[in-house]
């Protein structure tokens, strides 16, 4: 391997890079984006949610449990309705997400220790729905009990650890940054070799004594570099702006980041020879990194709750085992040694693709 | 006038003729057309679900006391929870650390007498950390006999199981369509013109119109084929309930359309190269998704989120699929979307037909 | 016709015997020698699936041969492959430069991919640069630069590493007579300094200009040689050239004659190839009195030397026979 060539290469894509400065700064504004969507715009958590409530009688203690309702953070009252079919069609036309339905004998049942209230929930937004449910119970135990109840039979402790203050941002935050790595790295490389077999550039190095291994690692330096000031850039937003804590070193970020540009960057070089075209190249790279690293990797939907069969096929899945590293780096403060089976997966990936890519690029007719 | 519109009708059959053939001449082009969509439902339908299913817990029970191990044993009983004992917090904590364990139950020493039990969750997924805290605090205090002395009767509305599958899938159709039809016309327009050939184009009689609705035909085409097929999967595999009529649905899926295909033509309008056309298409289409109240609501979003909403056809197009589908609404709720989903096409395709040159 | 000065010092530019390559049940290269000296320019000559681009793939390493050996500057291209594409240049037909990259930025490329570090590099680029005239384009962009510039900087991404050999493929397609001539120029140029030349053309005209030819006929050789030595040679099938006005008036009559094989039209003239065999001097009479019976009168009508074109052709029918 003669690192002239490789040089020559490298040099030659960092130019391409450089003379398309709408794209370049698209590689770096790309995770920036992302990260203020879903550090600023994103909430999973539920806040005001617009509730309405209709009281059978208007008496002392229906009115003092909504007026409680009211004044939680969960939900906010729209409007009192005066009938069961008004509080159905506010629900229906969307106008709120939830009614409570207050009986009649609500206040003798109190008294009498046993009272109960129906709560009407707009189902489509299923999450939420179960979000306001489980707000609701809450609510109404720390009523009762405000009323005298009796103390429950068990004392829990909650705690939730990495994340004290249970916001939402913390947890995704990390995750974001993988995904944002995922996809960028897919997306830079998916197209370049694909256009040059299109365009015909590839005929001139064929004839070259430049070999498959000296092609491939010329071609995805410059990428390799962008991808980690993304992932420092990433990261600085995330600590700087978000407050999110880095409890783990920066260097194990780094590093497990570089394993898994690699992995992504390979993936994109071997989509686009195995296109030959950039519009194939583009609609299979959309398919195989963007989607699976959104759905299947830990991101949004725990992997857990998914039926066996998609749980293992999210093995497969290089960014399952890169969230589950930057989650652990960043809120747990643990190291990629604590995680090594995340880390061999990765670098089983990593061989597999590379012997995949390097197989692929014989066709291109460089010296093996 | 006459000769001129069966001109036009001439070209525009050649053009059509052509652009079906490039684009799906490739027998891998048509593959990826087609399954990706279906493989994408699929695991969506399946994969999408925010509710605790299944959750290994680990306990840390010095004493094990009768009554620890008689909640444990009804908290365990229906499967959502799994339970693996550790000798001591330190152990435990480890296996949080790795992820293997989402939250650990550490019963008290003298738990026969005062009846504390820590419950500790993984924050690092926080959505799943609250739902465990809520659902396994829930089982606890049920187990233990609780009597709650105001009880909810809850009772969900449109979709009484709250299975997230229903919410998400008529969402994936609109994702779906986004994705795959703006990145289809973006990069078949700029493909022309990376190659060179849309200048020879331009010099024909061809009239920028015609070209435009050559390029735009197969997308069409191919994207009211995929939403036919991902509806027929999401009521027949699904059984996700339909509350509307067809027509509805044909309207407001070409309503739409027209909007998603008016933004590719927009940003291949502005850029040179594939490359550029599908940084650029990733760089819109992703906050054109997120922020559409697809997996997030749009309620609980910063106004300047909300505003984006507000123009981002795929969140008209969402509302209203959903409701078409799980509620029922009428043309009264749907008009403004419609109008919606219209006008911001219409604005697209125009911008972008002035500025093919 | 070029002095053969150079000709034949040395090991062997090319030297390719006994190729071959199938791919699935056809056979598209079938036992061929070729042998280029150094400083030879040699050209090989063909239709389109006559083997030709298979041959050169072949004798520039990019596909294997299925049997036979090949050496390029007496290094094995099977064996030693990085070494062998070490000692060539290949000029594609279709090449695409770099657009978004410069002159001077994509010899530097090609500079790089053959091993050259930066001084040597340089030296090479400016050498390029001033032998092929691109020094005004040398900071311009790949895109729209006229066709003969890029085929220029192609030839000069090619000789940056002192090949021994130089494939050109259709060197001179698409270009105009006057820089057609500039470009063979330089050909002769690098073939006095001791290259040996391999080019494919299509165009007669410079197949007169090599030194040694090779004509290709499903996949195997059909005539090879100075040309020259094959104009010399005797045709089986004389030639006969008729000028005059109206000539073409004549021109069915002359088509049902038994011992014309084929008339190939000209500007004012009409070459008829005659049968194997045949007596020219009785059949220019006979064409003389069925020109006179159609009412033409031909300013001459005469036997003509063949040109490499008739031989070519002559020797196709041969090996279709």
């Amino acid at each position: 391997m003669k690192l002239q060539r490789v040089r020559a290469i490298a040099v030659k894509e960092t130019r391409h890079l450089l003379r398309d400065p709408g794209s370049l700064a698209m590689m770096l504004l790309m995770p920036v984006m992302l990260l203020f969507i879903f550090g600023y715009a994103i909430r999973l958590d539920v806040l005001e949610a617009p509730v309405g409530v209709f009281q059978e009688a208007p008496d002392a203690a229906s009115s003092e449990l909504a007026a409680h309702l009211d004044a939680s953070r969960a939900f906010r009252v729209v409007a009192r309705y005066d009938s069961r079919r008004a509080l159905g069609e506010a629900l229906q036309t969307g106008q709120i997400w939830a009614g409570f339905v207050i009986p009649h004998d609500f206040a003798r049942e109190l008294a009498g220790g046993s009272a109960r209230i129906q709560l009407l929930l707009d189902g489509v937004d299923a999450n939420t729905a179960r979000l306001l449910r489980n707000y609701a119970r809450a609510m109404i135990t720390e009523y009762a009990l405000r009323q005298g109840a009796a103390e429950p039979p068990l004392v829990i402790e909650e705690r939730v650890w990495f994340n004290e203050t249970r916001e939402s941002r913390y947890a995704i935050l990390p995750g974001v940054i993988a995904l944002v790595m995922a996809v960028m790295g897919a997306l830079m490389t998916s197209l370049t070799i694909a256009r040059e077999m299109e365009f015909g550039n590839l005929v001139m190095l064929r004839t070259t004594p430049l070999s498959r291994a000296e092609f491939l690692c010329g071609k995805l330096a410059p990428y390799v570099v962008i991808g980690l000031l993304d992932v420092l850039v990433a990261a600085w937003l995330t600590t700087a702006l978000f407050d999110v804590p880095l409890r783990g070193s920066l260097l194990a970020l780094v590093g497990v980041s570089t394993l898994f540009l690699l992995v992504v960057l390979l993936q994109g070089a071997l989509i686009s020879m195995l296109a030959g075209n950039q519009m194939l190249a583009s609609q299979m790279s959309m398919v195989s990194t963007f989607l699976p690293s959104f759905l299947l990797s830990g991101f949004v939907f725990a992997v857990q709750n998914m039926p066996r069969a998609l749980e293992y096929l999210s093995y497969a899945v290089p960014a399952r085992y890169y969230v589950t590293l930057c989650k652990a780096i960043f809120l747990k403060g643990v190291g990629p040694l604590l995680l090594w089976t995340e880390m061999a997966a990765l670098c089983a990936v990593l061989v597999v693709l590379a012997v995949a890519t390097f197989r692929r690029a014989s066709r291109l007719g460089l010296l093996p | 006038m006459i000769a001129r519109l069966g001109e036009s009708a001439t070209r525009l059959r050649a053009l059509f003729r052509k652009e079906f053939r490039q684009l799906l001449r490739d027998p891998r082009m048509r593959f990826f057309v087609i399954v990706p969509p279906l493989i994408q439902l699929l695991i969506f339908g399946y994969a999408a679900a925010y509710d605790v299913r299944r959750a290994d817990i680990g306990v840390v029970d010095p004493v094990r006391s009768a009554e620890s191990r008689a909640l444990l044993a009804s908290v365990t009983a229906d499967g959502t929870f799994t339970a693996f004992a550790f000798a001591d917090m330190r152990e435990a904590a480890r296996a949080m650390d790795r992820g293997a364990v989402r939250a650990v139950l550490h019963f008290s020493p003298d738990f026969e007498h005062d009846r504390r039990v820590q419950l500790i969750a993984d924050g690092a997924d926080s959505n799943t950390a609250l739902m465990i805290v809520g659902q396994l605090g829930q089982a606890l205090q049920h187990a233990a006999g609780a009597a709650a002395p105001i009880t909810i009767e809850d009772r969900a509305w449109f979709n009484p199981n709250l299975e997230d599958r229903w919410f998400f899938v008529p969402g994936i159709i609109a994702t779906l369509l986004l994705i795959s039809t703006s990145m289809l016309i973006a990069m078949a327009v700029v493909r022309e013109r990376e190659l060179g050939t849309l200048e020879r184009m331009m010099v024909t009689p061809v009239a920028r119109i015609e070209f435009l609705l050559g390029k735009i035909a197969p997308v069409a085409f191919i994207g009211l084929f995929d939403v036919a097929l991902v509806c027929a999967i999401a009521l027949l595999w699904f059984e996700v309930p339909f509350h509307s009529s067809v027509w509805a649905l044909t309207v407001a899926t070409l309503l739409f359309l027209a909007s998603t295909l008016g933004t590719g033509l927009l940003i291949s309008s502005f850029v040179a190269t594939q490359q550029q056309a599908l940084l650029w298409m990733f760089f819109i289409t992703m906050p054109m998704i997120l922020l559409s109240g697809f997996a997030f609501p749009v309620a609980n979003m910063p106004a300047a989120a909300q505003w984006f909403a507000a123009v981002n056809p795929v969140t008209h197009f969402m509302f209203v699929i959903r409701d078409m589908f799980l509620k029922g609404g009428g043309i009264a709720v749907h008009a403004t979307h419609f109008a919606a989903m219209a006008a911001l096409g219409f604005v697209a395709v125009v911008v972008s037909a002035l500025r093919l040159r | 016709m070029r002095a053969e000065a150079n000709a034949g010092s040395g090991a062997a530019a090319i030297s390719a015997r006994g190729i071959s390559r199938r791919f699935g049940q056809f056979l598209a290269v079938d036992d061929v020698d070729i042998a280029v000296a150094r400083g030879e320019v040699f050209g090989l000559l063909g239709a389109n699936g006559a083997g030709k681009t298979t041959t050169m793939r072949m004798l520039c390493g990019t596909l294997a041969p299925d049997g036979g050996s090949i050496a390029v500057g007496g290094v094995d291209m099977v064996r030693h492959a990085r070494r062998a594409r070490a000692r060539i240049g290949y000029v594609a037909q279709r090449w695409a430069l770099y657009g978004d990259l410069t002159v001077r930025e994509n010899l530097e490329l090609q500079a790089g991919l053959y091993g050259l570090g930066g001084q040597r590099s340089r030296a090479r680029c400016q050498w390029a640069l001033d032998f092929l005239g691109l020094r005004a384009v040398a900071g311009a962009n790949g895109d729209g630069l006229p066709l003969g510039f890029q085929r220029r900087l192609a030839l000069g991404c090619a000789l940056l590493h002192e090949p021994d050999v130089l494939f050109l493929d259709e060197p001179t397609s698409g270009m105009d007579p006057l820089a057609r001539q500039q470009l063979w120029d330089l050909i002769y140029e690098l073939a006095e300094s001791g290259i040996g030349i391999l080019v494919t053309t299509h165009y007669m005209d410079e197949a007169l200009f090599c030194d040694r030819l090779a004509l290709m006929h499903a996949g195997r050789v059909v005539a090879g040689g100075e040309p020259e030595a094959l104009l010399a040679e005797p045709l089986d099938t004389p030639i006969v050239e008729l000028r005059g006005a109206r000539c073409d008036a004549c021109r069915e009559a002359f088509t049902g004659l038994g011992f014309v094989r084929e008339i190939v039209p000209g500007a004012g003239l009409l070459r008829i190839r005659l049968r194997a065999g045949s007596d020219a001097r009785a059949a220019i009479e006979t064409l003389r009195a069925t020109a006179a019976a159609c009412g033409a009168l031909p300013q001459s009508l005469q036997e003509v030397p063949p040109t490499l074109e008739d031989v070519f052709v002559a020797r196709l029918e041969q090996a279709v026979a």
